[in-house]
């Protein structure tokens, strides 16, 4: 039972700490250009990230990638080159959802999801064991056979 | 031949309707001859709807362009091989098609039944009709093929989108729609076991093998589609988590939990509530993948024009709904079930945990999905959920599914101790640790790509083993050799060694895709003669050359391709314009090696400069995605097949076959 349960709980563990990986920022300008250039999307309907865009004779990527470019040129912050972004074009810019306001939903609905999932799974599992009858012990005839398999097994390993 | 398309369509339609009246009365007023008469008029309905789509592609082959839909979707220069998929390119034909494999999925179910499951089969059929009518009410009334244009005939189409002339979009939709489609089949048995109350299990073995067989299609479909996307839209990528793509993943992933969970019901007789409303998931689903595809709902590249026919689905889907939940709450009591779980560490528990991480994904893409809509219902704002989204939520949760593809098969039904949980995972656990703190070390480092490889040699290794482990019994006892003993092993227990196989696909997909975490991609203006490096190429501009044919003209770069001072490729990456459609398309162009794919699109000439550009990527690993998919076909293959006991073998090496098989199952 103590080995079940430490089973379920590193189980958890090995999904949180997965899902925390991979959180690292860029500074460079360069870098900050290739980060938040993939953030937006090209506004010419390809459904592509602006630096990602490959419509052919694409009116919009452009003029999008000068603007990025502009903006962090004037040492505008991330937060306020997206803002700009925004203003121009809406909410429909961002790649992702932003992680306050509404667009938090979208990123906290898949985990609150499977927090729920997760509990009712461990709930069943745990009243599917305490309901469980003790395991009926095996006559001398069952024994002898299991015992005979067993070091066939051993033997083959 | 227009008329008579349209008159036959209009003909399978009596019949369809005819099928699900007489066959639902037949059933339920216990009238067999009524019944029988439906199913007949269900047969009837597979000829009628061919014999439309040959009226339909006859009229494509011969440039009918009085026929609103060829003139929209075909041209006189199209090559021949090109007007087959001319069929699916648009809404009318494709649901024409749609139409035409559900008759022909219904035509072969109500054959095959006919014998194995008598009394099953006329309420499935009837199941079956009420989709069919469904789809050839939209034939008729929603999206006709067979419409004409209301003045006169074009001298020529608008030709077939630019993007569909690839030999891949010749064969990815009809294996699509053969996935989606197929699971109307196990949804119509399970339904109609369900209200009939069908006595035993036998109707989950059909349930089982039908989605077995959509969720081989839909693999195949899903991969051609990658295939596809890799080579043709030109972006350096396979999947984008495009709204179309999720809506073919969702029905795969429902499809796979329950041909993971059913074995729980033929073990223990455990699930039989959730086993169906899987199996009715996995259909709502494919239906749902349908709607959202054609409604115009979502923008997509891969989206049918917006139209109205979204309201007909909509109509359907909650029809469905209503009728699945009022069987399942009539009869939940049938599928009561007495079994009950043992132990937390056990093979069940396993599925439950596999399960559990493919509905999480489920719902994860699905909100994913629907969250545009919702924004701008809630809000008025749509708020857009690309890529990024996807790959940050469900990377991990993917990661954790490949864990359990090798915990899984090992643990023992019923209970599992702590030793044998020790002896079968601490040499791979301790490979797949190696492995990771190796590659960080040696300084790949990427913690996603690095865990999914050290996962993916976890894995590898207790497939491996379970695999050696069988053989050995077989070949000690039989005295054959070990090589020899293996395909028989595979033969005795086809589902248990086909599924082993189809892990090992996914294990080498899963490598594939780690790969792009290493991903380069360089874009350059390139002069004749100028240089570029990517990895381990140099990459020369040798010259240009340009062709010109009735259906396009296209300009091609010329580029050598050198390894360590070896030329080793020359890669022709073009663009096309088709004249007809008057649309510009890349043609990509590939090096593949075991280790990485080099991908050239050359991208036009730069507009202030007259220069061509080159965009280059450098994908890692990329063969072994497609490699990967043709092993998980495979193995599907296998485990389709019939067991056998005894392939070909002597008295003694039965019973080795026997004596392993019971060694096996105390393992």
């Amino acid at each position: 039972m103590r080995l079940a349960r430490a089973c379920n709980w590193l189980g958890l563990l090995a999904l949180l700490a997965a899902a925390s990986l991979g959180l690292r920022g860029d500074a460079t300008p360069a870098a900050r250009y290739q980060t938040l250039g993939h953030k937006l999307i090209c506004m010419c309907g390809c459904q592509q990230t602006v630096l990602a865009c490959n419509t052919p004779h694409c009116s919009w990527r452009g003029q999008m990638k000068a603007e990025l470019k502009s903006d962090i040129g004037k040492g505008l912050s991330d937060s306020l080159v997206e803002q700009e972004f925004i203003q121009q074009w809406g909410t429909l810019v961002l790649a992702v959802p932003h992680q306050h306001g509404f667009g938090l939903l979208a990123w906290v609905m898949p985990w609150l999801a499977a927090l729920a999932g997760l509990s009712l799974l461990v709930w069943y599992l745990r009243r599917g064991a305490r309901q469980a009858p003790a395991p009926a012990p095996l006559s001398e005839a069952e024994l002898e056979r299991v015992r005979r398999e067993v070091a066939e097994q051993e033997k083959d390993r | 031949m227009q008329s008579f398309g349209a008159f036959v369509l209009l003909l399978a339609l009596v019949a369809a309707a005819y099928g699900l009246l007489a066959g639902g009365l037949g059933i339920w007023l216990r009238r067999p001859r009524l019944l029988a008469s439906g199913l007949r008029a269900d047969l009837a309905t597979f000829p009628l709807v061919t014999a439309a789509v040959i009226s339909l592609w006859g009229l494509i082959l011969r440039n009918d362009f009085a026929v609103a839909y060829v003139a929209e979707h075909s041209n006189r220069a199209l090559p021949f091989y090109y007007k087959l998929p001319v069929l699916w390119s648009g809404q009318e034909g494709s649901l024409l098609f749609w139409s035409w494999i559900l008759s022909g999925y219904a035509f072969i179910a109500s054959l095959t039944s006919a014998r194995r499951h008598p009394h099953l089969r006329g309420l499935a059929m009837t199941v079956l009709a009420g989709v069919q009518v469904f789809f050839l009410l939209l034939n008729n009334f929603a999206a006709r093929p067979f419409a004409t244009i209301p003045v006169a005939a074009p001298a020529d189409g608008n030709g077939l989108n630019p993007l569909l002339q690839y030999a891949e979009m010749i064969f990815h939709p009809p294996m699509l729609y053969l996935g989606y489609i197929g699971f109307s089949v196990p949804f119509a048995f399970a339904l109609a076991a369900l209200i009939r109350r069908y006595p035993g299990d036998r109707w989950i073995h059909v349930t089982r093998r039908w989605t077995m067989i959509a969720w081989l299609f839909l693999s195949i479909g899903i991969v051609l589609g990658g295939l596809w996307a890799y080579t043709v839209l030109g972006w350096g990528g396979y999947w984008a988590w495009d709204p179309v793509e999720n809506a073919s993943f969702m029905p795969w992933l429902m499809g796979t939990a329950f041909l993971h969970s059913v074995m729980m019901q033929e073990k223990r007789g455990m699930l039989k509530k959730w086993n169906v409303w899987l199996i009715f998931g996995a259909f709502l689903l494919s239906i749902f993948g349908d709607f959202i595809t054609r409604s115009g709902l979502i923008e997509s590249v891969h989206a049918f024009a917006q139209s109205s026919i979204g309201n007909w689905f909509i109509v359907f889907l909650a029809l469905l709904v209503a009728v699945c939940g009022f069987a399942f709450w009539r009869n939940r009591d049938f599928l009561d079930s007495p079994a009950r779980l043992e132990s937390t560490l056990a093979r069940e528990s396993g599925f439950l945990f596999n399960n559990f991480i493919f509905l999480v994904l489920v719902f994860a893409i699905l909100w994913g999905t629907m969250f545009p809509v919702l924004s701008e219902w809630i809000q008025g704002q749509k708020i857009t959920v690309g890529r990024a989204f996807f790959d940050r939520i469900n990377v991990p949760v993917f990661l954790f599914l490949l864990l359990l593809t090798g915990v899984g098969p090992v643990l023992a039904w019923r209970r599992t101790s702590a030793a044998s949980l020790r002896r079968n995972f601490l040499w791979p656990g301790a490979a797949g640790a190696g492995l990771f703190l190796g590659l960080w070390l040696a300084g790949i480092r990427n913690p996603y790509s690095d865990i999914a490889f050290a996962l993916g040699l976890f894995v590898t290794i207790i497939i491996i083993s379970e695999f050696l482990r069988g053989a050995r019994v077989l070949a000690r006892r039989g005295g054959i050799s070990l090589a020899r003993a293996l395909p028989q092993l595979v033969m005795r227990n086809t589902r248990r060694y086909g599924g082993y196989i189809v892990h090992l696909g996914i294990v080498l997909l899963f490598i594939g895709i780690a790969g792009s975490g290493f991903n380069q991609s360089l874009q350059a203006a390139m002069p004749y003669q100028a240089h570029m490096r990517i990895g381990p190429y140099t990459l020369i501009s040798e010259s240009y050359t340009e062709n010109d044919n009735p259906n396009y003209s296209s300009r091609s770069m010329i580029v050598q391709v050198d390894q360590g001072g070896q030329k080793v490729a020359t890669l022709y990456p073009a663009r096309r314009f088709y004249k007809a459609s008057r649309q510009t398309q890349s043609m990509v162009a590939i090096h593949t090696t075991a280790l990485n794919d080099l991908y050239l699109v050359y991208g036009g000439r730069d507009p202030q400069t007259g220069q061509p550009i080159l965009h280059a990527y450098l994908n890692p690993l990329m063969i072994w995605i497609w490699v990967g998919a043709i092993v998980l076909v495979l193995g599907t293959l296998i485990a389709l097949m019939p067991s056998r006991m005894n392939p070909g073998a002597g008295p003694a090496l039965t019973a080795a076959a026997q004596s392993a098989e019971a060694v096996e199952a105390h393992s």
